[in-house]
């Protein structure tokens, strides 16, 4: 597998890796700025993925 | 409800203006190419010469629907915390298009393909299994053009502040889908998609933000009022901030599931086709994720409905069906004038119209060239192939209609239910691209359907998922086993 495969795998992993917080944040308390935390984290894991996104993009320009 | 009649004219009227204007568009572009209409590369795939701009707008409204709009709202306000894992699976989809799309848009281009089916055609070397996916990717659109007509029928609804019944709001929206659909190719289709696009991401930025805001002075006022609701909820309510445990297993296979058949739905896979070049393709992967964000609005939008509606500011139970998928109409008619849901409505009903035409219009596509040219009629012209797939649109339109008034769903399931049947594509695609020689034709097929029955099974007979795990999820768990044993057993015999 080319290196940038290997990149490309290890991003995807990344992105899935917040399912396993998915129990330990599926709570209302603490809140951050008034919203419950669960809501906070899956705003984040949304908004991260996004950047994954962007970050692969930028790989495989480097990259090619 | 007493019909509010000045602000039902100005809202419908705004939306009319929209869509006349779009239409007018669509008709120019399709003009324009008219030449080069009559051919099938430029009906199916616009051939091939869409570029960023037209492409990321067009593919973010063929995307993007009354699911947006109206259905996540919608399962905000009536289930809470669950809308995560469905937007969560969305964004996880873009991070897999970017790995598999720049492939199969170079394999489009040097093979020739022009719809999903040719690419498994092609890959299989077996013409029945390029109609059997033709066929059953054409029949899990049905939720989805469903879940649009329900969608558009609910906008003008709310739009027409009362002057409407709900069964004539549902015919107008599929006299409106016919239409747009009719006018031309995926030229025509683009272009609409375009401008429809650029107004959906306007309004459910605008909306999604505005509204907590204007209603409760801030996002954390309105978790406020919710957790209130929450501990007052009505006896038949759901709602809740947080997964509840039966929740957790659906949402990690839905994570697991749905993001495999996010590209391969047949309209988004030919919007990707019809790509001018692989870097348009790589870097609309990125800007499309653009609207998958705009989730997020959509999402605080729902909130507000359920919050509203525990103030009694909204007095429509939107925290239970049908009541649920009007939350983001309700919303925008209780906080703004009429002109501003005029525009709203504009958004939304030019999403919802955007996507069921590309969906009818692909598998029309899919019908006519891989079912009726490859099986009944090899010899048809290019002009037949199109009259082909208009005749095939049609009937699935008046399915969807028939289907939207008799056994109207919420919005969100419709679509993930045809979600579980496309997603059953994705182990014999992946094998025949990357692995090739390990599954064979019948292979593919007996997978493909024995995940596909698996799933209707799940929902027209058992009608509740067994162990709380999305049905797409069993489909595959059902599909791959088959898939590899019959593979195994037919490269046996065959020896």
């Amino acid at each position: 597998m080319s290196r940038r495969k290997i990149v490309f795998a290890i991003i995807l992993i990344v992105a899935y890796i917040p399912i396993l917080g998915l129990l330990a944040s599926n709570k209302v308390e603490p809140k951050i700025s008034g919203i419950p935390f669960l809501w906070v984290y899956c705003t984040l894991w949304s908004i991260a993925t996004f950047i994954l996104l962007c970050l692969t993009y930028i790989v495989d320009k480097v990259m090619k | 409800m007493v019909a509010n009649v000045e602000a039902g004219y100005i809202a419908l009227g705004i939306i009319i203006g929209w869509l006349t204007l779009t239409a007018a568009v669509g008709a120019l572009a399709t003009a324009r190419k008219f030449k080069k209409i009559a051919t099938a590369e430029a009906w199916f795939v616009a051939g091939r010469t869409l570029g960023l701009i037209v492409l990321w707008l067009s593919l973010g409204a063929n995307i993007y629907s009354a699911y947006t709009f109206l259905g996540l709202p919608g399962l905000a306000a009536r289930e809470g915390a669950k809308v995560w894992a469905v937007n969560l699976y969305g964004m996880i989809a873009y991070l897999i298009g970017f790995l598999i799309i720049p492939y199969m848009w170079s394999k489009a281009r040097d093979r020739n393909w022009l719809t999903l089916a040719d690419a498994f055609e092609d890959l299989y070397g077996s013409k029945l299994l390029g109609a059997f996916v033709a066929i059953m990717g054409a029949l899990w659109c049905i939720p989805y053009i469903q879940l649009q007509i329900q969608g558009i029928g609910y906008i003008i609804e709310e739009s027409a502040y009362g002057m409407l019944d709900p069964l004539m709001t549902k015919i107008i929206a599929f006299i409106l889908i016919a239409l747009f659909t009719i006018v031309g190719g995926l030229v025509s289709v683009a272009f609409i998609n375009m401008l429809q696009g650029a107004l959906m991401l306007i309004a459910v930025w605008f909306v999604g933000i505005a509204a907590p805001i204007i209603a409760f002075g801030g996002i954390d006022k309105l978790f406020n009022i919710l957790e209130s609701y929450v501990t007052a909820q009505p006896p038949d309510s759901k709602f809740s901030l947080v997964f509840k445990p039966k929740d957790i297993t659906w949402a990690i296979t839905l994570l697991c599931a749905a993001p495999l058949a996010f590209w391969l739905w047949p309209n988004r896979v030919q919007n990707v086709f019809g790509a001018k070049d692989i870097k348009t393709t790589k870097r609309n992967m990125v800007l499309v994720g653009i609207y998958q964000i705009s989730q997020i609005p959509a999402i605080l939008v729902g909130l507000t409905a359920i919050a509203l509606f525990a103030q009694g500011m909204i007095n429509i139970p939107v925290y239970k069906k049908p009541g649920c998928d009007h939350a983001f109409m309700l919303v925008a008619r209780c906080l703004f004038p009429p002109w501003v849901v005029g525009l709203v409505g504009a958004g939304a009903l030019a999403a919802s119209i955007s996507t069921a035409a590309a969906l009818l219009h692909v598998c029309g596509a899919l019908f006519s060239r891989n079912a009726y040219q490859k099986i009944f009629k090899p010899q048809a012209s290019g002009r037949e192939l199109v009259l082909a797939a208009r005749l095939f649109t049609t009937a699935l339109a008046i399915i969807s209609l028939i289907l939207a008034l008799l056994a109207p769903g919420i919005l969100v399931y419709l679509l993930l239910v045809g979600y579980a049947g496309i997603v059953q594509f994705f182990p014999a695609y992946v094998f025949g691209v990357y692995k090739p020689g390990i599954v064979t034709k019948y292979g593919a097929l007996a997978g493909m359907a024995a995940g596909m029955a698996t799933v209707a099974y799940i929902k027209i007979i058992l009608g509740k998922l067994p162990l709380g795990i999305y049905e797409g999820f069993w489909g595959l768990a059902v599909n791959i086993p088959v898939m590899l044993i019959v593979s195994f057993l037919e490269k046996r015999l065959s020896h």
